[in-house]
């Protein structure tokens, strides 16, 4: 199915409208794959990868001094090591594929944010906070590193994390990887941190203000004052802003206070109202067309 | 009823409701507050020059069909039987749904309608529809401050299928004013803020259940009554997943589960409503 993005939700939360910003993270693996960037950013991936393995030359003489004796790992100078790791790359598969993979992770974060803005975030606590699973993915990078990276990042696209949103997350327990694996998630682990500037430039050169639009506070705002009248919004500009101002009215304790039999159920008719947006939104769409 | 030329001026001040720094004349408006909105908008000139009386409604894209099922009857209060013979469909834009002659299915307007607390309005069919054997909405008023999309029940009463589509025009909604109280005329509907349709509950209310209970019953539902009020002094709460037979002495049990099918699942509802009412509000 080409033209469709599939999310695994919990079952109780499958026609949840606030949970689909992480539709975003899924189109961003698309977006890798359609624009080949597993491959362009490899080269990089491996440098990053080999750069830490300079700065971790003393753990790297620990666990690998037995397995390698063609070269003196202690001494060698870095021009030497460097032509040692290009041609033994066979030991560090696990960190290239590990650092590979938690790149193309780190786009897809960085495409969700970009698409959906603050209710990226939102919805990603809602599902993720405090942990995600009971045992580390090394496909991903570290919750806390995926949070921080986005929390960083989140300015440079216009956008303001939630207050405290770092200090709801922690990480998932690690398996108890020991020598030349515990190494390579290592390393991995730290070589995203020097890709990440290339991550977020490629996110940011395909996902342009002219290709998709910048959610916009005020446009939330505006479409929350329809939400506030039980109504859904005509002329919204995208799916996130809707998706936004959905959040703002979730987070509003009093909204619909003035009509109790509305707000007893207020989560529920809310969820019903953003669908119904979506759905104006598209036959508004389809109209223009 | 409202003529063409107000229904527009109203539809006017709604499409203003939701607008940032409106003057402080216009914010005031009781029909900017208390707005009459239909989304996706009907554009208020173009209607205004029709003359038209009434406003016509697209078919939504969500459908409840009813199926045959292996049930002697419908009981007029047990929920779980809706489960059985109600089935939820969804047609894409494009796509038909095809009702045969004889059968029966629910759906909704496209249209997101909010009235205000002054004002009613019902639907009715459209002629040309009408002529064709398609029948729609047999509960027809639309209740003051109704917010959502309106069930329409179809009935095909011709000879042959009728392939009927979203988004085309498929009934017609005549407005009202409604003249006392407004704070008194706000919707209660169990329908009210859904975008899909459902078979809802009938709840039999006081006046027939005294008519139809056993004496028995009214006895039953007080000791229930009293053995939940013991067991939250005991253990400060009930467990919102019990199931209503926990709190329920033996005797009584028993004499529930030897009644007729009907007038057991019209015990059991009371006492699951005690339940789900104590669980709730347990100071009570």
């Amino acid at each position: 199915m080409p033209s469709y993005v599939l999310i695994g939700l919990p079952a109780p939360e499958s026609s949840n409208p606030l949970l689909l910003p992480l539709a975003g993270h899924e189109l961003g693996h698309s977006l890798w794959r359609a624009n080949n960037l597993g491959e362009e950013l490899y080269p990089k991936v491996v440098g990053a990868v080999f750069a830490s393995i300079f700065q971790n030359k003393d753990d790297f003489y620990k666990t690998y001094h037995s397995e390698i004796t063609d070269i003196d790992i202690a001494k060698a100078q870095p021009q030497e090591l460097a032509e040692f790791l290009k041609n033994n790359i066979r030991f560090f598969t696990n960190a290239i594929e590990w650092a590979r993979s938690q790149a193309e992770e780190t786009f897809c974060d960085f495409t969700g944010l970009r698409l959906f803005g603050v209710s990226y975030l939102k919805s990603f606590a809602y599902l993720a906070s405090p942990r995600l699973s009971m045992q580390r993915d090394e496909a991903y990078p570290r919750l806390t590193t995926r949070v921080r990276n986005l929390v960083e990042i989140a300015p440079r696209f216009g956008v303001k994390p939630p207050e405290g949103f770092e200090g709801l997350f922690e990480d998932d327990p690690e398996a108890d990887y020991q020598n030349s694996m515990r190494f390579n998630l290592t390393v991995a682990d730290e070589a995203l941190g020097d890709l990440r500037e290339s991550i977020f430039n490629k996110a940011q050169a395909l996902l342009s203000d002219e290709f998709v639009p910048t959610p916009s506070d005020d446009e939330a705002s505006q479409i929350l004052r329809w939400i506030r009248l039980v109504v859904p919004a005509k002329g919204a500009r995208s799916l996130a802003d809707i998706l936004n101002a959905a959040w703002l009215a979730f987070e509003d304790k009093t909204l619909w206070k003035d009509i109790p039999d509305l707000h007893k159920k207020k989560d529920d008719v809310l969820k019903e109202l953003i669908l119904k947006n979506i759905e104006i939104f598209e036959i508004e769409s389809r109209q223009k067309d | 009823m409202l003529k063409a030329n107000e229904i527009a001026r109203r539809l006017k001040l709604g499409a203003r409701a939701g607008e940032a720094g409106l003057d402080e004349g216009m914010a005031n408006n009781p029909m900017v507050i208390d707005p009459l909105v239909i989304v996706p908008m009907v554009d208020p000139d173009e209607f205004a020059a029709s003359g038209s009386a009434s406003i016509d409604l697209r078919l939504g894209t969500w459908f409840v069909s009813l199926r045959q099922a292996r049930m002697s009857h419908l009981e007029v209060d047990a929920p779980s039987q809706n489960i059985q013979f109600a089935k939820t469909h969804y047609v894409p834009f494009g796509e038909s749904y095809y009702l045969h002659p004889r059968s029966f299915v629910l759906a909704t307007t496209l249209e997101w309608l909010r009235l205000p607390g002054n004002m009613a309005a019902y639907v009715i069919g459209r002629s040309s529809w009408g002529r064709r054997g398609l029948i729609i909405a047999t509960a027809t008023g639309v209740h003051p401050g109704f917010k959502g999309c309106l069930t329409l029940e179809i009935t095909n009463v011709g000879e042959i299928p009728i392939a009927i589509r979203p988004g085309m025009a498929i009934c017609q909604l005549f407005f009202h004013e409604v003249i006392g109280d407004e704070s008194s005329n706000s919707d209660r509907s169990q329908f009210a803020g859904s975008r899909k349709p459902s078979i809802g509950r009938i709840r039999p209310d006081d006046f027939f259940r005294k008519l139809t209970n056993r004496p028995q019953f009214a006895w039953i539902v007080s000791q229930y009554k009293r053995a939940l009020a013991n067991r939250i002094d005991e253990q400060g709460g009930l467990d919102p997943s019990s199931h209503i037979f926990n709190y329920l002495d033996e005797e009584s049990r028993k004499y529930i589960e030897e009644l007729p099918v009907g007038e057991r699942l019209s015990i059991e509802s009371q006492l699951q409503e005690v339940l789900a009412r104590t669980i709730s509000h347990p100071a009570e």
